[in-house]
């Protein structure tokens, strides 16, 4: 079966094996090297491998106490699943990423943050403790107090440790599905991270970067931040169909000229220098939950996700950054900027304290080239680009920039993980 | 949780298109108490499936664990779910499909094929519906299949016992026709199921589960007689049935 990641890019021939049963699981990773997956939202190919474990069939809970809000749950239950059952009853996940389609494992193994890293971290603070089976085909229940190092070595570790069979993790109160939204216009990059300082107690924040207008607008953004509602509105429309992008799209339908009307548009439609409304969590968190397949519209090459983070001294590398893109007009609409708070402990988790930059390009050559520019100046700012969304990076940047990356792999070899479990991106590192 | 109570009984209720219906149910309303009595094999798979119904917020759930595998085992099954009071909602769900091969191999597994898909799952239905109208009221939804409406090559063991259950269904509407008492015949095509994990990537393209479970919620819920799942199922059923034998006979379905 042809396989890839969100960005469709690369796309791999795989043999993949659904489990429905930690048995099935089991015969799988006995039975030779597997890559671990779940709804397949990475962007590159950490996701790929020869041997392709599908674990969106562990789909059940298990346990929740109302009293700690403290939910257990099969790996492959979807984050879209945790919010359909427990947004009524007044829980929200304590983290969550872009899009609410990837699953309780995924985020795990990503270490997945979101509009509140600043605040909260990531989904893997959230986490108490973890069923995983290692390479034996053994079962362990790790925490940070049972097994410290495999623990943050599996938070972050994209599925290289064993598989992830059972979460147990954190929910948050909350007393509305609705989000209270405030929309800052900041004509320049600096005063976007103004906005970002000014509103360092917010909960959620956010910012959408104009990467195609240049001179004395580069960088301009609109910073959005957000705190739930208290209107107690819990009960909603349950979501219906997604709208779907028609087949494929044209590869051309992005480009310089189109992203341009697009960006000013959006950027222009907010009125006022500081707006307020109210949202459902869906539009606020999910914007593009709303299209299926929204990678469809890159058309048939696929696209590159690159995220990047540098510490709050490169800031001047990030200016410099955002120079390049959009001089070299490649960028999509979607961009977004944050402020990280602290990182954590987990060997292989991407977010550090300071600035973190997402956006996606069409993948052809020249995109490539500027990716690898770009890795240098992050490097060069003490900064690191996101596993789960590359696809490109070199295995030298990988050292340089993850410094906790030797102790992972003695961890893996302690467990038996090497040759067990294993990626097309981590074989492309040559790591095994 | 609400004021309304409904009961929900499964006949297969490890199925995974009951699986889907079941958390369907238990989700749908908040102001709404399920409480459910559930039939299947498989101890583990069981309690897996009652913690995960528990989570989502069901109210009571009754056990009984036990395979379907003889007509003592349906009516066993069914004067269990009857035991307890009323019940509003029945759902027959129980099945197997072996690939044609399998059955190719061995007549053992193709009549055991069509007893359990054909003779029991009618038997249950059957049973059912006379319980139902005993009580005066209620639903009863039985999972049929597309592969039921023409016989094709790939699968006409499995079709021909869904067919017997779609006739039975049939006969059983006429016969409760108005008591009170609903019967729906669910005609699910390709579902992405433990069931069909043999097929997948196989060209075929499976539909969500949680899609058909919608359908057959809403299709009970409103008392359909007849719901393809997914919809666009109904037209090509249509098309296939209507397909002259010299056409069929070329194609590779």
């Amino acid at each position: 079966m042809r396989v890839s990641g969100w960005g469709r890019y690369p796309v791999a021939e795989a043999e993949v094996i659904a489990a429905r049963s930690y048995e099935q699981v089991r015969s799988a990773v006995l039975g030779g090297a597997v890559t671990p997956r779940g709804l397949g939202r990475s962007y590159g190919d950490s996701a790929l491998g020869d041997r392709v474990l599908e674990l969106t069939g562990l789909d059940h809970f298990i346990a929740f106490d109302a009293a700690t809000g403290s939910l257990t749950c099969e790996a492959g239950v979807s984050l879209a699943e945790v919010l359909a059952a427990f947004v009524p009853r007044g829980w929200f996940l304590p983290v969550t990423p872009g899009t609410k389609y990837v699953t309780v494992g995924g985020a795990v193994a990503s270490d997945v943050h979101g509009k509140n890293h600043h605040k909260d971290g990531t989904f893997g603070d959230h986490v108490t403790s973890l069923r995983l089976m290692v390479a034996s085909g053994e079962v362990l229940d790790v925490s940070r107090e049972s097994h410290p190092e495999l623990f943050h070595a599996t938070c972050g570790g994209m599925g290289l440790t064993g598989v992830i069979l059972e979460v147990t993790f954190r929910l948050k109160r909350v007393r509305s599905r609705f989000v209270d939204e405030t929309v800052i216009k900041a004509p320049t990059l600096d005063a976007a991270i103004e906005a970002f300082d000014e509103h360092g107690s917010a909960t959620y924040s956010v910012g959408w970067i104009d990467l195609v207008a240049s001179g004395r607008r580069l960088g301009r953004s609109l910073v959005m931040v957000g705190e739930h509602a208290d209107d107690g509105n819990l009960a909603g429309r349950r979501g219906g169909p997604m709208a779907a992008v028609p087949l494929e799209m044209p590869g051309a339908l992005l480009n310089p000229l189109s992203v341009k009307a697009f960006n000013t548009l959006y950027y222009e439609r907010i009125r006022g220098t500081v707006t307020q409304h109210r949202v459902g969590y869906e539009p606020y968190f999910y914007p593009l939950d709303k299209l299926a397949d929204w990678n469809k519209l890159y058309g048939r090459a696929g696209f590159l996700q690159y995220q990047f983070a540098v510490p709050f001294s490169g800031r001047a590398a990030l200016q410099e950054a955002v120079r390049r893109i959009t001089e070299a007009r490649l960028a999509s609409p979607l961009a977004v900027l944050k402020v990280f708070g602290p990182a954590n402990d987990n060997l292989l988790s991407f977010p550090m304290a300071g600035y973190t930059l997402a956006l996606d390009f069409k993948v052809d050559d020249r995109a490539l080239r500027l990716c690898d520019e770009l890795d240098r100046l992050v490097l060069g700012a003490g900064g690191r680009v996101y596993l789960t969304k590359d696809a490109r990076m070199s295995a030298a940047t990988l050292r340089a920039s993850y410094p906790r990356l030797e102790e992972f792999e003695k961890v893996r070899r302690e467990y038996g993980a090497e040759g067990v479990f294993t990626s097309a991106q981590w074989k492309r590192w040559g790591l095994s | 949780m609400g004021v309304v109570v409904t009961t929900i009984a499964v006949l297969g209720a490890t199925s995974g298109i009951a699986g889907g219906c079941l958390r369907e149910w238990v989700c749908r309303d908040e102001d709404e108490t399920v409480d459910l009595r559930l039939v299947a094999r498989g101890a583990d798979r069981l309690a897996r499936l009652t913690a995960d119904l528990e989570v989502r917020g069901a109210g009571s759930i009754a056990v009984l664990e036990q395979a379907l595998d003889g007509v003592d085992d349906v009516r066993a099954a069914a004067d269990w779910v009857f035991a307890d009071g009323p019940v509003d909602i029945v759902l027959v769900a129980f099945g197997d499909m072996p690939s044609q091969e399998e059955a190719d191999a061995d007549p053992a597994v193709a009549a055991h094929l069509l007893d359990l898909n054909g003779t029991l799952a009618t038997m249950a239905a059957h049973l059912a519906a006379l319980r139902l109208v005993e009580q005066g009221s209620g639903s009863l939804a039985v999972l049929g299949s597309v592969a039921g409406d023409r016989g094709r090559k790939s699968n006409y063991l499995y079709g021909s016992a869904k067919a017997m259950v779609a006739t039975a269904v049939a006969g059983l509407q006429h016969r409760v026709a108005g008591t009170g008492v609903r019967i729906t015949l669910v005609k699910p095509g390709p579902t992405a199921t433990p069931m069909t994990d043999h097929l997948r990537g196989g060209g075929m393209p499976l539909a969500p589960v949680e899609v058909v479970a919608r359908d057959v919620v809403a299709a009970v819920d409103a008392g359909r007689p007849v719901v393809y799942t997914p919809r666009r199922w109904q037209a090509i059923m249509a098309i296939i049935r209507a397909l002259p034998r010299a056409v069929f006979h070329r194609t590779n379905l």
